[in-house]
């Protein structure tokens, strides 16, 4: 589903993402840990094109990403970015909107879906992530966890192949770690490829089924986790 | 911004303001022939906008005051052994100037009317003028009844006897501060006709290719110097002086050195001209002011649709636009925002109304609308900069295109945080109105300061005039309040 190789990306003369080469399979999860500035954050924003980079290649989710891709591509890059949702530390959900229009928004201006198919898909995604009942209250009217599963609904409305993770749990209080582990290996049940960057070992051991460790811009290790650790792991 | 609980404070603090200046402005003073010759000179005001062949500055040398009565001034101070200096004031604010005793005398085209007489002291006269009526060249009009009949418009100077005249005959009435915009607005058929007396008509009127000068006189008139009531020695002084230049035909040689001097000269002056104005404050001042107030509502609002759409495309233009349109917008603001409006009305008015064909009341929309645009402008790029970054990428990595992104996602955003500095800044248009008094639209400030001169008192046509404009702008300056509540209350969510 995902395939990287050698891919750089500079900011100015340092080299953030340094060659990374790897691979992620259809329905896998792969965490990405690391230290700050490992260039975690960085490849998540390759992989859906919000950055543009300087070498290597990504095929993701039948998508080819090449370096140089300016403005000639942006409607491609649209394409590739429902297909590959991103769900942002902070959220970033739209504060002038519900959290219902907050995911029918997009599938109407992106998919062109008609209004009312689009409002019902919300109310149903919204409801999958346990939000079926603050259908209408606006952003600032949620607490953080609840804004973080409206973000999760707003991705998967776009019926993407892959979904990226940005921190999820950093802006959590912990007993609602468990919550989002849990909402997150439903959807890979479900088939999803997913990608989270976290600096939480015991999240990513909880959650992924490989883990992938970042330094200085480049994989320096890789660990599977095993199904046991995993089935035995409570999280949070 | 002038908060809802300071407002009964800043009425009183006018109120006290407005009776201090007033007993200021009468001044216990002795005789003032005394202090001109204790001082030596005899300090006369006078306005160089009035132009040739009054009193004005010479092209070659702009620093020398030249003009017919700069020679009757300094004569005249001879002739009382002491010499004359010139003390610039705005014309139509010369006897309330005189009266303030900012100058020993007023000496500048001032007609001798009954009004004047009342108010202050005239000299003899120093010339004899006649009432020209000018109009469109090829106009059927042939005399002022033919003009009020057709139901048009008259254009003539603030405060003069003109004026007067066409008030009596109920004549629509355009009013300017300089005189020869008059006559260019005639050319540009924006008036019908202008009232003027001869000196000015000739020197700035007859001769132009648009516009024809009836040959019938419509009045006659004299110019005399003013004094303050008082100052009878002045007063005698002076006329002893005149009556001595015309013996000795000093004056005749002066008017005919300025090709002033006519056969009206010499058939006997006539009596001030009468004139009669209400000096009651009444209902029919007050529907006056409230036309005026509607006029400068008008003004605003129309200049603020042509703003608010301008600024937009000059913020979206700085702020998304690549090189060219981001350079021209930054040029269009900073010219707008670094020059007076007033230097913008008048360009758009006077320097550009010939070829744009406009009303007084279209350019001053045009004028205001256009400057208030580049403030508009800037407010929106700083709205549209306080959008957070994440509100862009989060839109950009659900696949919406950066149209739908302006759309959809900053402009809703943007435009909550540029309401409550719209709202502000609409008040401060509808103060910043009365700025197009200077191209005769009579807006609410110009009311006031017509109301004033014709009342003798800036006191109640100021506390009205101010009445006014707080009833319209305090219930604005309450909803911008309001405003910058809700979005302070939209925005604590923000994370």
């Amino acid at each position: 589903m995902i395939r990287i190789a050698g891919l750089v990306k500079r900011h100015g003369e340092r080299e953030v993402l340094a060659g990374v080469t790897a691979a992620v399979a259809r329905g896998e999860t792969v965490a990405l840990v690391g230290r700050s500035g490992a260039g975690k954050s960085t490849l998540l924003r390759c992989l859906n094109h919000l950055d543009a980079f300087d070498g290597g290649t990504i095929d993701i989710a039948g998508f080819a990403l090449r370096p140089g891709m300016g403005r000639g591509h942006q409607a491609e890059h649209r394409r590739l970015r429902a297909a590959v949702g991103l769900v942002f530390q902070q959220y970033h959900l739209f504060p002038h909107l519900s959290a219902e229009e907050n995911v029918a928004l997009p599938q109407r201006e992106v998919l062109g879906r008609a209004a009312a198919d689009a409002a019902l898909r919300a109310r149903d995604l919204l409801a999958r992530v346990g939000l079926g009942d603050r259908c209408a209250a606006p952003p600032h009217q949620l607490s953080g966890g609840q804004q973080q599963r409206v973000a999760i609904a707003r991705a998967l409305a776009l019926d993407p192949q892959v979904m990226l993770f940005d921190e999820p749990t950093s802006a959590l209080d912990p007993e609602l770690r468990g919550e989002v582990c849990r909402l997150m290996r439903e959807l890979a049940d479900g088939g999803m490829t997913i990608v989270v960057v976290t600096h939480d070992a015991a999240f990513a051991d909880a959650v992924a089924d490989r883990v992938l460790v970042m330094q200085d811009g480049r994989i320096a290790d890789e660990r599977r986790v095993s199904r046991s650790a995993l089935s035995s792991q409570a999280p949070g | 911004m002038l908060r809802s609980t300071l407002a009964p404070r800043f009425a009183c603090a006018l109120a006290l303001a407005l009776a201090l200046a007033l007993a200021a402005a009468r001044p216990v003073r002795a005789d003032t022939l005394a202090d001109v010759h204790a001082r030596g000179e005899l300090i006369w005001g006078g306005d160089k906008q009035g132009g040739e062949p009054y009193a004005f500055e010479d092209v070659a040398d702009p620093t020398r005051l030249i003009g017919f009565e700069v020679e009757i001034a300094d004569e005249l101070a001879r002739r009382l052994g002491v010499r004359a200096r010139f003390q610039q004031y705005a014309w139509s604010n010369l006897v309330p100037g005189l009266e303030r005793g900012d100058f020993d005398i007023a000496l500048n085209g001032l007609e001798a009317t009954s009004e004047r007489q009342e108010r202050v002291l005239l000299s003899r006269p120093y010339y004899s003028y006649g009432e020209v009526l000018a109009v469109k060249r090829g106009a059927p009009y042939r005399s002022l009844d033919d003009l009020a009949r057709a139901g048009k418009t008259v254009a003539t100077l603030n405060q003069s006897y003109a004026f007067d005249l066409l008030r009596d005959r109920g004549i629509r009435a355009a009013l300017y501060e300089g005189v020869e915009e008059p006559y260019l607005d005639l050319e540009n058929g924006k008036v019908d006709g202008v009232l003027l007396d001869d000196v000015i008509a000739t020197r700035y009127g007859c001769g132009r290719a648009g516009v024809t000068c009836l040959p019938d006189e419509v009045a006659r008139g004299t110019y005399v110097v003013l004094l303050r009531k008082g100052d009878v020695a002045l007063g005698a002084a002076l006329d002893a002086a005149l009556a001595g230049m015309v013996r000795d035909r000093t004056l005749e040689a002066i008017l005919r050195k300025w090709k002033l001097w006519d056969a009206r000269q010499e058939s006997a002056a006539p009596e001030p001209v009468h004139v009669v104005r209400s000096r009651a404050f009444g209902k029919q001042q007050l529907l006056l002011f409230a036309e005026g107030a509607l006029v400068t509502l008008e003004l605003s609002v129309f200049a603020f649709l042509l703003a608010v759409p301008l600024g937009f495309l000059l913020a979206i233009a700085r702020v998304f636009g690549r090189g060219p349109a981001r350079i021209a917008s930054a040029i269009y603001v900073e010219i707008f925002r670094g020059t007076p409006a007033l230097l913008q009305l008048y360009v758009i008015y006077f320097a550009l109304g010939p070829v744009l064909k406009l009303s007084a009341l279209s350019a001053a929309i045009l004028g205001l609308g256009l400057n208030y645009a580049a403030y508009e402008a800037e407010i929106y790029r700083g709205a549209l900069l306080a959008v957070p970054r994440g509100q862009t990428e989060a839109a950009h990595a659900v696949g919406m295109s950066g149209w739908q992104t302006l759309r959809h996602v900053l402009l809703p955003q943007a435009f909550r945080i540029a309401l409550p500095p719209m709202t502000n800044d609409f008040i401060a248009l509808l103060k910043d109105s009365s700025l197009v008094g200077v191209i005769a639209v009579v807006e609410l400030t110009k009311r006031m300061s017509i109301a004033a001169v014709d009342l003798r008192s800036w006191v109640l046509p100021g506390l009205v005039c101010a009445a006014f404009y707080f009833a319209m702008s305090f219930p604005l300056s309450r909803l911008a309040r309001m405003l910058e509540k809700r979005s302070a209350r939209l925005s604590g969510g923000r994370a």
